[in-house]
């Protein structure tokens, strides 16, 4: 059974939910501005005609199910191992949010964490961590070490994947802190976080390890809210625009139509109107 | 039409703003990129390109803009993003090869129109070149429509008044590659009847204007003259020598006419390869020797629709003899030569070394002879000719090489 919010204090746990209220609201406001941009554009392509922010969100969402997002096909296409790690991190993060989703849930409404369901979980998130941790790694590698030929520079990019990286690494550490301290029945099966239990152990005392918990606690969560604000006012908004790009590349030999109050709308419209007068009254045989 | 002020937001469609968010900077497309090769530059790359319209809209058009005010975009920015974007070809291979699909040959042309409708123009050498001399003769080029054939059309090629099967030369082909059209009219004689317009009614594609200048206005009349044109004279089928006009014809073309064209459009080795099956087609003649196809942009990574790969060489199979291999880039990938969309007017020299890179790529093929089918590669790749002198091309020309470079139509119509 888990234990939310061991070792952290009240004050700690209420300027938590703080942040995360305010976070959540930086979220909404950044990415709905966003889906209200891309609703303001002129409808051209039929796939797209007449949508709002919601439906916008909505077929985003859809998308993301879709072989060209969900397993990267047009990245594998390009680079087998670039494409592992991007499916690491997205897949990665999808299953770190549904399981915090998940652990609020426990937490406030139904506590469905038990038995053989959490552990399963805790295997499930140490994986997807790992699998995050991973993915980032070898972005930062490939980005400040081995350099790809041409690049063009962005400290952005260096930001957002830092950002990312520190906040599952502190994740682990938290994680590691907490079993050297509970060392938990059946620990191995969050072998991650077991790993780096293991290492802390050998490093510190209980009381150590109990302040080291709380520290990190902090700053991982600092980091994730930090991250999760910048999503809509950084590149990371690809994650809801991509898919749909994708999907319209595939579609693009499907009809486009004349945009209305296109500047170019009335002159089409006359000439059409035009050309049809003068075949109506031509005289009949 | 009149010049407007630069609102960055306006004239963009809903796709086109989601693509802009859409680039994760994989700098996937740097690799590929045929100015990229020549030039090193990242500054004018597609994705710095799509980071700073971005970024434009951003600082005019939204909460973060609002709630962070930041400098005005100024016109040294502004500047700067138009010379990058007509440093591009618009081969569209980022595009190809964008992890995510962003349709990045359509995103340019758009913003070229914007820059185009906009005070800030388009440059100045296509205004003042293609722009003005389509206002004058209805052609990119400087001269009367009245003398468009009377270059290569041969003496004993009957046009039927009309019939199902129409070709349209394009100008290109007719003041730039004039085999071209000779070689095509051949083929098609040898299949059957064919009709093409009387040469005055044969006007611009609208291509030069529209995606070299950006000029969209003009493409309402063009394309309801030039559809009534085709229309009157019976066509069902047309093949369309440019492969860069039939990009035209399907992508804009129906938008401006404001409903389907009423006939096929298709490129000539398409039209050639279906005459081919219906048996109206064939090659006597033996071709003992080894070629390699260039598959020139316009119909490898085109607007709308699938890419023209197996045509020409269902086309080049038929013939005897013939070996085909395809060089390592060659399809989708197919590399650029440099010559579409105003880069041969305004960047001679970036175009001048893009040609180079391809003609490099088609020699490691081993082949005798490198074909294609469009009047700007076989331009800047036959005749290596371009607007300002050239020290790259001087060199090139210089150069005496083995490998030949000739026109597909040209080419086949040898062997009927």
């Amino acid at each position: 059974m888990v234990e939310e919010f061991w070792n952290i204090p009240h004050g700690v746990v209420n300027g938590f939910y703080l942040l995360a209220g305010a976070t959540i609201v930086i979220f909404v406001l950044g990415f709905w501005d966003k889906l209200r941009l891309w609703s303001q554009g002129m409808d051209a392509d039929q796939e797209l005609k007449g949508m709002g922010p919601l439906a916008l969100i909505w077929l985003s969402i859809t998308k993301f199910f879709s072989s060209d997002c969900f397993v990267a096909k047009r990245l594998f296409r390009r680079s087998t191992i670039r494409g592992v790690m991007l499916v690491g991190i997205m897949w990665g993060m999808l299953a770190l949010f549904l399981g915090t989703t998940g652990r609020t849930i426990n937490y406030w409404f139904v506590p469905w964490l038990k038995g053989g369901i959490w552990y399963l979980f805790s295997f499930i998130l140490d994986i997807a961590g790992l699998a995050v941790l991973v993915g980032c790694g070898f972005g930062l590698y490939r980005k400040y070490i081995s350099k790809p030929e041409r690049m063009v520079k962005s400290t952005q990019d260096g930001v957002l994947l830092g950002l990312l990286f520190l906040a599952t690494l502190t994740g682990f550490l938290v994680e590691g802190a907490r079993i050297a301290v509970l060392n938990p029945p059946a620990a191995d099966l969050s072998p991650v976080g077991l790993a780096f239990g293991v290492i802390t152990r050998s490093l510190l005392g209980r009381e150590a390890l109990l302040s080291v918990h709380l520290g990190f606690w902090v700053i991982h969560f600092l980091l994730a809210f930090s991250f999760i604000a910048y999503v809509p006012f950084s590149k990371y908004e690809h994650m809801f625009a991509s898919q749909i790009s994708g999907f319209l590349f595939e579609e693009k030999s499907k009809k486009r139509e004349i945009p209305k109050d296109w500047v170019y709308q009335d002159e089409i419209l006359r000439r059409k109107q035009e050309r049809q007068n003068s075949v109506d009254v031509k005289p009949s045989a | 039409m009149a010049k407007t002020p630069f609102d960055f937001l306006e004239g963009l469609t809903k796709k086109e703003l989601i693509e802009l968010d859409a680039c994760t900077r994989c700098n996937e497309c740097l690799n590929w990129c045929p100015v990229q090769d020549v030039t090193d530059d990242p500054n004018i790359s597609p994705p710095a390109r799509l980071h700073a319209y971005k970024g434009y809209i951003e600082r005019t058009h939204t909460l973060k803009g609002k709630l962070f005010p930041s400098k005005q975009v100024s016109d040294e920015e502004l500047k700067g993003f138009k010379d990058s974007l007509w440093k591009c070809a618009l081969c569209g291979t980022c595009g190809e090869v964008c992890t995510v699909g962003i349709d990045t040959k359509k995103l340019w042309w758009t913003l070229r129109r914007k820059f185009a409708e906009s005070a800030l123009g388009c440059p100045e050498a296509l205004e003042k070149g293609p722009l003005a001399n389509y206002h004058k003769y209805r052609s990119p080029f400087p001269f009367p429509l009245t003398n468009k054939y009377k270059i290569w059309m041969p003496d004993d090629i009957e046009l039927a008044d009309q019939a199902e099967i129409g070709f349209y030369e394009g100008c290109g082909c007719t003041w730039d590659a004039p085999q071209m059209a000779e070689g095509a009219v051949r083929l098609f004689n040898a299949a059957g009847p064919f009709t093409m317009l009387d040469p005055e009614e044969s006007w611009c594609c609208g291509f030069p204007q529209a995606a070299g200048s950006g000029e969209w206005s003009i493409m309402a009349e063009l394309a309801n003259h030039m559809v009534k044109a085709f229309a009157d004279k019976g066509i069902k089928r047309l093949a369309v020598s440019c492969p860069m006009c039939l990009d035209i014809m399907k992508y804009l073309w129906p938008y401006f006419y404001g409903e389907e064209l009423p006939f096929r459009a298709m490129t000539t080795a398409e039209l050639l390869a279906d005459l081919l099956d219906e048996g109206k087609l064939k090659f006597t003649k033996r071709a003992e020797e080894t070629v390699t196809y260039h598959d020139p942009c316009a119909m490898a990574r085109p607007f709308m629709g699938k890419a023209v790969l197996d045509a020409p060489r269902k086309l080049l199979n038929a013939v005897p003899g013939l070996k085909l291999m395809n060089m390592d880039r060659h399809g989708t990938v197919s590399r650029c030569c440099g010559g579409s969309a105003g880069e041969r007017v305004v960047n001679s020299d970036i175009s001048a070394k893009i040609a180079r890179e391809l003609f490099l790529e088609a020699k490691k093929s081993t082949a005798g002879t490198m074909l294609t089918n469009c009047p700007v590669c076989y331009l800047n790749l036959v005749t290596k000719t371009h607007a300002a002198p050239n020290p790259v091309v001087e060199q090139w020309r210089a150069v005496e090489d083995p490998l030949r470079i000739n026109d597909l139509t040209q080419y086949l119509a040898a062997l009927l």
